[in-house]
């Protein structure tokens, strides 16, 4: 990693500026340019709307619980699984890891602060609006959207005024998502510390700005397939209405070859915080750092050309499913190094456990899980048979709950002390990793025997052969959801009762926040330049 | 300190024009991709 000339250790310089520390009250949050404050307001958010969209999955497994109808009529619960993943994607994890990177991009790469500070600030308060119109389609005369996240015509023509709703809060939360990207982008590029060079840069950075990237090539492809969705709702045109010589698998394509690289949009940069979690605490350089590069930006180029493994159904001809599917099966290639890297990380590290390295050791373990379960669903006839069952429900959990969501907490716990300066509770941050660890299985690995049974996803009622493990998925998921109270509460104790946290408390923590920043960072940070040898 | 070090120092007036067009340039890149999905549609129909 890079050293750090002393004569140019400027952190003193922050607190030269304490006096101008950030204002009070309302407009300090409102009218804020600051990266720290809009990175605090982005984590706040996904926060709320990550309960938000966790009380419809509690309420989605009690209906489950067990065979019949108990709580909700098909409708509502239709509403509940769609509402529940734009919730959880757009609301609770894309929003967190820009928070994420709002806090520690600028830092990392020596910066004073994002590039477009007031651009940062309109991101983030455009989200607001967004997640309102979203919510409140269950307040309007048909109720919220029930055509799944994935807005497939006809059903997405046909529905009611919260379609709508929904496709201008997709507009607005994409709007948001762009303009965070070509902040982000533009911060690396251009603000970097002198001798900060590209391949200097911590993987968090590096897997951001290849992510930001991908948002900016797919989110105007989203923006373009539901602005269409909304001609054909109310302007004469048939776009995906075959009735009107239109193709509803045109959808399919245009929203998947969104959809996909979403998925990676969501995992690249847990990727880069799991790969500074692990030096940390294995007291050891990155194994392979140059690799993880290459991995990275070879699963955002895969990325593109792997959209038809959604559709494997639609029937796209043999050579289409044949290309899909060997392209998938690429993927795992690039990922396998990663893998590979931070186990090499691990050999023979000088290791502890604190509650970050339990989060980044419990992702490795199963995000690779959900990978495995990726590989089998890329092999066409076998998706054939597994397709729109709870297989999949089962493989896409394991990705992005114990991928991107372990890795944000896990971050989270890495991070607070340098964003408060105060030492979380250690007891209790494990406690809430086992709790979530015996959770997230007992409520998602049973899902994986319930698809290749047979049950189909999207539905209230089911046979009576599939009882059993829906009982134990449901209890899983109620524990999982109960444990993540511990997350806030850990959280509020830390910064209202906190003991003092030490200036570096991660041994081996090597960037810039660390060795060259007090803790607490200072609310402004780095106006003069390190340089970096 | 080499020349393109001096020019990200921060307020040197370089540094923020190649911001500004940078984020100029990635904006103009995501309105033609939004453009384009739409207009090759029409077009195809």
């Amino acid at each position: 990693m890079s050293t750090i000339s002393p004569a140019h250790d400027d952190h003193t310089h922050g607190h030269d500026h304490a006096h101008h520390g950030p204002p009070h009250g309302i407009t300090r949050w409102l009218y804020t340019t600051n990266h720290k404050d809009i990175g605090t307001m982005y984590l706040v958010f996904s926060c709320v709307m990550f309960f938000v969209g966790g009380t419809m999955a509690m309420m989605i497994r009690a209906e489950l619980f067990k065979p019949g109808l108990q709580f909700f009529n098909p409708q509502f619960f239709n509403s509940l699984t769609t509402i529940h993943g734009l919730v959880m994607i757009f609301g609770a994890i894309m929003p967190a890891f820009v928070g994420l990177a709002n806090w520690l991009v600028p830092m990392q790469v020596g910066a004073a602060d994002m590039a477009f500070p007031r651009m940062n600030n309109w991101s983030f308060w455009l989200l607001i609006p967004a997640s309102i119109l979203l919510l409140s389609g269950f307040f309007v005369p048909g109720g919220a959207i029930a055509s799944g996240w994935t807005l497939y015509p006809p059903l997405s023509v046909q529905q009611g005024i919260s379609m709508d709703m929904t496709i201008l809060a997709i507009h607005m939360l994409g709007a948001s998502s762009i303009m965070g990207s070509i902040n982000i982008i533009t911060t690396i590029l251009n603000m970097r510390a002198p001798g900060m060079t590209l391949m200097k840069m911590p993987l968090f950075v590096w897997t951001w700005l290849i992510t930001a990237y991908l948002l900016i090539a797919v989110m105007p492809v989203l923006a373009g397939a539901i602005t269409m969705l909304l001609f054909d709702r109310h302007f004469g045109t048939s776009f995906f209405s075959a009735a009107g010589g239109g193709d509803p698998t045109m959808f399919l394509h245009i929203f998947w070859f969104f959809g996909h690289p979403e998925v990676y949009i969501m995992i690249l940069p847990a990727f880069g915080i799991i790969s500074q979690i692990l030096p940390a605490f294995a007291r050891k350089p990155l194994f392979g750092y140059a690799s993880m590069v290459y991995a990275t930006a070879s699963i955002a180029l895969l990325s593109f050309i792997v959209w038809g493994h959604h559709m494997f159904t639609v029937g796209m001809p043999a050579a289409g499913n044949l290309f899909f599917m060997y392209a998938t099966i690429l993927i795992s290639v690039p990922t396998g190094v990663k893998v590979f890297n931070w186990i090499s990380t691990m050999w023979r590290g000088s290791m502890t456990f604190e509650t970050p390295m339990l989060f980044a050791i419990g992702f490795i373990f199963l995000f690779t899980i959900g990978g495995f379960s990726g590989l089998v669903l890329a092999i066409a006839p076998v998706d054939i048979t597994l397709h729109n069952t709870y297989y999949v429900v089962a493989h896409f959990h394991y990705v992005l709950v114990s991928g991107a969501l372990f890795a944000i907490m896990g971050a989270v716990y890495f991070w607070l002390p340098k964003w408060t300066g105060k030492m979380y509770n250690e007891t209790l941050g494990k406690w809430h990793f086992w709790l979530s660890m015996v959770g997230f299985n007992l409520a998602f690995f049973p899902q994986h025997f319930l698809g290749l049974a047979g049950m189909p996803r999207r539905i209230p009622d089911y046979a009576l052969q599939f009882a059993e493990w829906n009982m134990w998925s449901s209890i899983g998921a109620f524990l999982f959801g109960a444990s993540q109270l511990l997350l806030v509460y850990n959280v509020v104790a830390t910064i209202r009762s906190g003991r003092a946290a030490e200036q570096k408390p991660w041994e081996g923590a090597d960037s810039l926040e660390w060795t060259h920043l007090p803790t607490p960072a200072p609310y402004h940070t780095f106006e003069v330049a390190p340089v970096i040898k | 300190m080499s020349a393109r070090a001096v020019d990200r120092d921060p307020g040197t007036p370089g540094r923020k024009r190649r911001a500004i067009v940078t984020g100029l340039v990635l904006a103009a890149i995501a309105l033609a991709i939004y453009a384009t999905v739409i207009v090759q549609y029409v077009a195809g129909r």
